[in-house]
């Protein structure tokens, strides 16, 4: 099974504070006990991430982070995806990022997983989408 | 920061690229390089068409995240979707 995890979702790793701190990181133990899933990132996401966390954190080993973070199966935005990526926001009322991410797990086959809820709701019909809760509490039940 | 970046991109990570005739002619070497952790771009007919990856990256890489010390990790009130949204506003 595929997965790609929102920036959302890495983010709420790592901010301490957040409320949504303590599933993501119970969601992340899940999944680095779990062969059969395999995480793809849109280099959007690993921007949007790497972004964040230079204004966020200050100094950091940024090389070992990027390091992570690509070593998930990357999806490039390359020109010759160009055509793919645009067929699909047709299907999707989105802005740009958001359509690049949602067009990405469409593509590559992969259930979604933000914590943005404005996500949920407008890209549900296209792809598989979910909440890290609603991901944990779907595995606890498989 | 942006010589940072460069070097990033330029020499740490840039993935070695591997023809189909290079791939056929060391196939031994290339396997025992994946299975030791290394990537590779696959290139056809000048164009990139597939990665080779370890399969059990995500796993290693959720593993190592969760091992990353405190100086990786940041407070704000801003809950992740507010400040994921201001980077896609």
């Amino acid at each position: 099974m595929r997965i790609l995890v929102d920036s959302s979702v890495f983010i709420a790793f790592f901010n301490q504070s957040d409320i949504f701190h303590a599933t993501t990181v119970a969601l992340f133990e899940k999944l680095s006990e779990d062969k059969d899933k395999t995480n793809v990132i849109p280099i959007i996401v690993l921007f949007e991430v790497m972004n964040v966390l230079q204004r966020k954190v200050g100094e950091f080993n940024e090389r070992k982070v990027f390091q992570l973070l690509t070593s998930y199966e990357t999806i490039d935005l390359t020109l010759d995806m160009a055509q793919s990526f645009l067929a699909v926001f047709k299907q999707v009322d989105l802005k740009t990022s958001d359509a690049i991410v949602a067009a990405a797990a469409k593509l590559s086959d992969s259930i979604l997983i933000t914590w943005d809820e404005k996500l949920i709701k407008a890209a549900k019909n296209l792809i598989s989408v979910q909440t890290p809760e609603a991901f944990l509490a779907y595995q606890a039940n498989w | 920061m942006y010589d940072n970046l460069k070097m990033i991109f330029t020499r740490e990570k840039t993935m070695q690229t591997i023809s189909v005739k290079e791939l056929r002619n060391n196939f031994p070497e290339v396997i025992q390089a994946v299975q030791a952790g290394e990537s590779y771009t696959l290139i056809y007919r000048s164009k990139p068409v597939a990665q080779i990856k370890p399969i059990s990256s995500s796993q290693e890489a959720f593993k190592k995240l969760l091992a990353l010390g405190p100086q990786f990790h940041f407070k704000s009130k801003k809950n992740a979707v507010w400040l994921t949204r201001e980077e896609r506003s």
